[in-house]
């Protein structure tokens, strides 16, 4: 099992042409999610682990150091979570 | 967001005219129930239909909507997929109402006191209302729910600030804040009783500004922000500002007891639609009304009457579009609240000499 992360149970997302808004009908708190943010949200599944998330970045983004993207990802994903739009979850990896 | 969003992000539901008190300056002119107010089916499909359109907020207004028998019906309905704000007198709320709201999660309640006394409140609102409200809050609070005091800033009230201000910090409320009176329903009606003249509203600004300075962020008001921006200085750089101030018609929208659907509570001669008639998103999208009423957004501030020559229009929003349509009947009449305004000037010059 590795780390990851699903969305809470309490969040609503809608698209908008300025990026994805998520809402947490229970705090109130609405977020604006860019292109990049979104793609970290969709990974945000349960089924992904952060390292998965940090490796499909870097498919989409080689022009940038990993340890960057890795570091950007981690606190992106603690923010989300600091202000429950994700919740911790135990992702099951191949090895298990 | 700057854009207009596909749906509204917020939607205000008026569930009631109707209301136990009957306050000198209320802009809904609340009291009896509207002819042919939307029942509880009404309500309920339409709240189903904007959780389908992913609307995400709900702000509860009225009249009194806890009076409405079927209020929790409606409440509970709505929590399923949004959050929900509270705009009540609290004077209905009972401790087995304040259990009640409080389960059901409502994110923030705005109760209204208008004086630090029972004189000073229920000359406004009417005899017995301060004690029940007061009640109410205790109520509220014991049962862990946000609340906050909305105050409306008037001529009954306007020396009592400070007290208003170490009431609600004693009660334990999150914070307060000081509006001024929307110059439409009832505050039409009595407004040489309630209105402050532009020369009160300078005594009623200092005033805020130096309870502001004392309470920090616990005291919020239309009023200080009007303070901060007369005493910024004009951006060289900024050019003239565009209508910008509120966020009607671009993330919200409102909805009045009989289903009339208007850009925001305080225009509501502006009827876009209903949603008995009408398909909601259809409305939002393609109203010519709402397009006229968003077409003011793209426009200068120096668009407003007698705000060309002002020095501020670099940094200045434009004030409230809804209270110029009430004092003067033009959407691009100035703010009739504006202190700098030539055109308000020589209204209250008038009204001095009367």
């Amino acid at each position: 099992m590795a780390r990851g992360y699903s969305i809470h149970p309490s969040i609503i997302t809608r698209e908008e042409e300025e990026g994805t808004l998520l809402f947490n009908k229970d705090t109130d708190d609405i977020k604006l999610l860019n292109q990049v943010g979104f793609l970290i949200w969709k990974h945000c599944d349960g089924a992904h682990t952060i390292d998965q998330i940090v490796e499909t970045l870097a498919i989409q983004y080689p022009e940038v150091p990993m340890d960057t993207l890795r570091s950007d990802v981690k606190s992106f994903l603690e923010i989300l979570l600091s202000r429950k739009l994700l919740v911790p979850a135990e992702v099951r990896i191949e090895n298990d | 967001m700057t854009k207009i969003s596909r749906v509204p992000i917020t939607v205000f539901l008026e569930l009631t005219k109707r209301c136990n008190l009957n306050c000198l300056h209320c802009c809904a002119d609340g009291g009896q129930a509207r002819p042919e107010e939307l029942s509880t089916e009404d309500w309920i499909d339409f709240v189903r239909y904007l959780a389908k359109l992913k609307v995400f907020r709900i702000v509860i207004t009225g009249g009194e909507p806890l009076i409405r028998n079927d209020f929790f019906t409606i409440v509970r309905e709505i929590r399923k997929n949004q959050s929900v704000v509270l705009n009540t007198n609290a004077t209905l709320v009972t401790d087995k109402i304040a259990q009640q709201l409080s389960q059901l999660g409502i994110s923030v309640i705005s109760v209204s006191i208008d004086g630090s006394t029972p004189e000073i409140h229920d000359r406004n609102r009417g005899s017995g209302s301060f004690i029940k409200t007061i009640k109410g809050i205790e109520s509220l609070l014991k049962h862990n729910c946000r609340v906050v005091i909305n105050s409306v800033v008037t001529r009954i009230n306007y020396q009592d600030i400070e007290n208003i201000v170490a009431l609600a910090k004693r009660l334990g409320v999150e914070k307060i804040g000081f509006n001024h009176v929307h110059p439409t329903g009832r505050a039409r009606t009595n407004k040489e009783q309630i209105v402050p003249s532009l020369e009160e509203d300078t005594t009623i600004a200092d005033e805020l500004w130096k309870v502001g300075q004392k309470y920090g962020a616990f005291v919020g008001s239309w009023y200080i922000d009007q303070m901060k921006l007369y005493n910024s200085p004009p951006n060289p750089h900024g050019g003239i500002r565009s209508i910008s101030r509120c966020s009607a018609g671009k993330e919200t929208i409102a909805i009045t007891a009989n289903g009339d659907i208007v850009p925001c509570n305080n225009l509501q001669e502006l009827v876009c639609g209903n949603i008995r008639r009408s398909d909601f998103a259809r409305v939002w999208q393609y109203s010519s009304i709402l397009a006229e009423f968003r077409s003011l957004f793209k426009l200068k501030v120096t668009s407003l009457e007698g705000c060309q020559d002002c020095h501020l229009v670099s940094i200045c929003p434009g004030g409230c579009r809804a209270n110029a349509y009430q004092e003067y009947g033009s959407l691009t009449a100035p703010d009739p609240f504006c202190r700098l305004n030539p055109i308000n000037i020589e209204r209250e010059c008038k009204r001095v000499h009367i």
